[in-house]
């Protein structure tokens, strides 16, 4: 009885400590950091949106700025480990006082507690992690004090139709899609642009164009330069809606997509920074796909514009998880009224990944490079999703300080003793024959480089290419890794060739 | 005064040279140790088989080549400013290296198309035998042209001539194709091989003699052709050997290092500055050395500055190069003023 007493007796001392929970609903709160340089933009004077639901508190904070790419809700040493859950972010519209808007990265930041300080580390562009303390306090029902209410972070979308929901995704965190009645889609990307769709039949609402671009389905005569979307549209049986592509023939190593350009249904029109706008204007082309590499090349973009046709940046290789790339595919269901499709095929690559998951890891170390014409050794960086999906089945990349690849070139040229002393004992070698030339011997790997003879791998025969497909092969991330895990696991002794790697003889 | 000052600077030179590779053995982004550096390098002590190997196979070839074609650029860069009588005259604007591109991007393209290989021992060729097809072109053109104007403009429409036929193959090359030509571009040591050092010296040195032997009618030329006629000087004939050393030193650089900018004009200005003088007996050793201790240091940055990146040498050379010899020129006038 005494101690059923205490216990009470604690609750009724801890209870105004540790704050009543929130009834479910919208507040306003303040979020409160130990950086100046880790704040809430200006215009919401320190403040976030919190939502309760179920219990669960989520605050959504807009930042300054599109620095900040990632939190994590932890230790910063934690955020880069395999299975590590980030927080990705929005481009969020914010309108100063004096009616300036700009975009800002926001983020919907789950809150354990209020009134106390907890762990948020974050990255930005340089690709470096670091830690910080964060704290939500003092939460006011949304629209009782001056702050920013449910909208004042992102302009009205609804464009008077009625939100139906919202498209459920596991990785993908670089776009989303918003359903509304009638069969309207908003679909968003994290680099701010909208596109709204559509249906085949209906009229545009009102206002769209003035914050999104339309696109009427059905979408046929697209122009594909983004090479690692055509394995998507392949996956989904619609080569039929590409009628113009960014690579020859002879660059395809999707089978169907060759075939196609060389019966003449998918024409060449140009490599993304020369495209033919003659023949894309005369194919009556509603929508370019360009990877992000457009970002170099803006004064295309902005002539294709011109043009009316809508220009959207595939930009699935800014996804931090490596299914978030594949998970793209129910982008481009959406765009083509195969979410189902889309659906079926992800769930099948997510299933890889589960059944990996399940699995010890191997902890094998893994060497991934080529070695170029010149003789030089090219590697991925350490926070690519290659040396991911490397860690999700199990190995352990071994060159695990060579930085994170966002916003910089996703391949390294190594200093050779480094790679050297880094990689000589290597249990597995995976030579990366997607660039570099097709090899099938062991011998002709190392006549590129000499030293390579005294590896470990070479020596115990566990020297593994590529097949050249592998950067196209978007859609089977999660079967690659299972691949992987397979090469790491030991029941590979015998084999010789697994889906998207062969061992060399 | 020219005598006195000789006797500083060579002796600086080699001493220098000496330093900085011994300081390009000590240094790299894997710490050895001096005791086992000395044990290696002396007493053949493998041990250590990594440290052995770091050593012998990667570190000792790349300073040695380094220092070899270091020297052999800035040589042809001297050659070149003599012969064009031009200071900002450099050993590629006789279209060398744009005709080392060009065939590599012709033998690339074909090589990637018929045998899906690009072997590094085929860049070496195909850049050399590009380099000598572009000199072998100039050549022809030096021995019916009088004017050292009109051959130095003839060089740099031949580099722009294989330049523009290198833009046109690459609309038409695969994307590996050009990843190889971009990286070949910017220039490196960083595959350098014993191989490479054996058959570099074997063009190189043999070439730095006949240089150095041919100093004497150098300097009778620098002095004008008329002067140099008059002590028995085959003017047609000691051109075709000056543009032919050049390309051959140059065009070994091409194929084993790839173009490597800055050197071959500001080396041969910081020696001459050095030395105040433009005698070719004493520059030719002069801007071999200063090129060889140049290029050795610039290696030593573009493989440790952030490690393990590594720059390509050509980002080293022209950032430290460049405010070199920008000081040297001011120092140099403001001395003359006072």
């Amino acid at each position: 009885m005494k101690r059923i007493a205490f216990f009470c007796f604690i609750v009724i001392i801890c209870f105004p400590v540790l704050g009543a929970p929130l009834k479910d609903g919208v507040y306003t709160a303040d979020f409160s950091t130990d950086s100046s340089m880790f704040h809430v933009n200006e215009a919401y004077n320190g403040k976030g949106l919190l939502t309760v639901k179920n219990g669960k508190m989520t605050i959504h904070v807009t930042m300054p700025s599109k620095q900040i790419l990632n939190l994590f809700r932890g230790k910063a040493a934690d955020a880069t480990s395999p299975g590590a859950v980030l927080i990705g972010h929005t481009v969020d519209t914010v309108t100063h006082s004096d009616g300036f808007t700009e975009k800002a990265h926001g983020f919907d930041i789950p809150v354990p507690y209020l009134d106390k300080e907890f762990d948020c580390a974050l990255v930005g562009k340089k690709g470096k992690w670091y830690d910080h303390k964060v704290s939500v306090s003092n939460p006011v029902p949304s629209g009782k004090e001056s702050g920013i209410t449910a909208d004042a972070s992102k302009p009205d979308l609804s464009f008077g139709l009625k939100a139906t929901g919202r498209m459920k995704l596991d990785y993908a965190n670089q776009f989303s899609v918003d359903y509304y009645e009638g069969g309207y889609k908003l679909i968003s990307l994290a680099d701010g642009s909208r596109f709204f769709i559509v249906p085949e039949g209906k009229r545009l609402p009102d206002g769209v164009s003035k914050s999104a671009v339309p696109l009427y389905q059905p979408i046929k005569n697209i122009y594909l330069a983004a090479t690692s979307a055509m394995c998507l549209f392949d996956s989904l049986d619609r080569l039929d809606a590409i009628k113009l592509s960014g690579a020859k023939a002879e660059g395809w190593y999707i089978p169907k997509a060759r075939t196609a350009m060389e019966e003449g249904k998918i024409l060449f029109a140009g490599k993304y920074n020369a495209p033919d706008y003659e023949l894309i204007t005369a194919s009556r082309c509603p929508l370019a796909v360009e990877s992000t590499m457009i970002g170099h090349a803006l004064n295309i973009k902005k002539q294709l514009e011109q043009l009316d046709i809508a220009v959207l940046v595939d930009q699935s290789g800014h996804e931090v998880h490596p299914l978030g790339r594949s998970e793209w595919i129910k982008l481009y269901g959406a765009l083509l009224n195969e979410e189902e499709k889309a659906d079926a095929v992800f769930s099948e690559q997510a299933g890889y990944l589960d059944s990996v998951k399940n699995s010890t890891p191997s902890e094998k170390r893994v060497a991934f490079f080529y070695v170029n014409s010149s003789g030089k050794i090219i590697a991925r960086r350490s926070g690519d999703y290659v040396s991911r999906m490397i860690a999700l089945a199990g190995g352990k990349y071994i060159f695990d300080n060579l930085g994170d690849d966002s916003g910089r070139m996703a391949t390294v040229s190594l200093e050779p003793e480094f790679f050297y002393s880094q990689a000589k004992d290597a249990d597995i070698i995976i030579y990366n024959a997607t660039i570099a030339d097709e090899i099938h011997f062991v011998s002709q790997m190392v006549g590129k480089s000499p030293l390579l003879a005294d590896f470990k791998a070479v020596k115990t025969g566990n020297v593994w290419c590529t097949n050249k497909n592998m950067y196209q092969e978007t859609t089977a991330l999660g079967q690659m890794i299972n691949s992987l895990h397979k090469i790491f696991s030991d029941s590979t002794a015998d084999v010789s060739e697994l889906p998207f790697f062969y061992r060399l003889k | 005064m020219s005598r006195i000052r000789s006797c500083i600077v060579f002796p600086l030179f080699l001493v220098l040279l000496l330093a900085a590779v011994i300081l390009s053995i000590h240094i790299g982004s894997v710490s050895i140790s001096a005791k086992d550096i000395v044990d290696i390098l002396f007493k053949g002590d493998r041990s250590n088989s990594v440290a052995y190997n770091i050593i012998w196979k990667i570190r000792l070839p790349r300073i040695v080549l380094a220092s070899l074609l270091g020297g052999a650029l800035s040589l042809s860069g001297f050659l070149i400013q003599t012969f064009f009588r031009n200071p900002i005259a450099g050993p590629f604007v006789l279209g060398i290296s744009s005709g080392a591109k060009l065939f590599l991007a012709i033998t690339t393209i074909i090589m990637t198309g018929l045998f899906n290989q690009m072997p590094v021992s085929v860049t070496v060729i195909a850049s050399f035998v590009g380099s000598l097809l572009s000199l072998l072109l100039v050549l022809l053109f030096t021995g019916k042209v009088r004017s050292m104007s009109i051959l130095l403009v003839i060089g740099i429409m031949i580099s722009y001539i294989c330049s523009a036929i290198t833009d046109l193959l690459i609309n038409f090359a695969n994307d590996s194709d050009i990843v190889n030509l971009t990286h070949w571009s910017m220039g490196s040591f960083s595959a350098a091989t014993w191989q490479d050092v054996y058959i570099s010296a074997f063009i190189v040195l043999p070439t730095l003699l006949i240089v150095f032997f041919a100093s004497k009618p150098m300097g009778a030329y620098l002095m004008g052709e008329g002067y140099a006629k008059s002590l028995g000087v085959n003017i047609r004939a000691f051109r075709v050997l000056l543009v032919l050393m050049t390309g051959i030193l140059s065009s070994c650089v091409a194929a084993f290092a790839g173009p490597i900018s800055f050197v071959g004009i500001a080396v041969p200005h910081i020696s001459r500055l050095l030395l105040k003088t433009s005698k070719p007996i004493l520059m030719i050793p002069a801007s071999f050395l200063c090129g060889a201790l140049f290029c050795v240091l610039c290696d030593l940055g573009a493989r440790t500055l952030f490690s393990p990146t590594e720059l390509s040498i050509s980002t080293v050379t022209s950032a430290i190069g460049a405010p070199i010899v920008i000081w040297l020129l001011i120092s140099r006038r403001r001395r003359n003023e006072d």
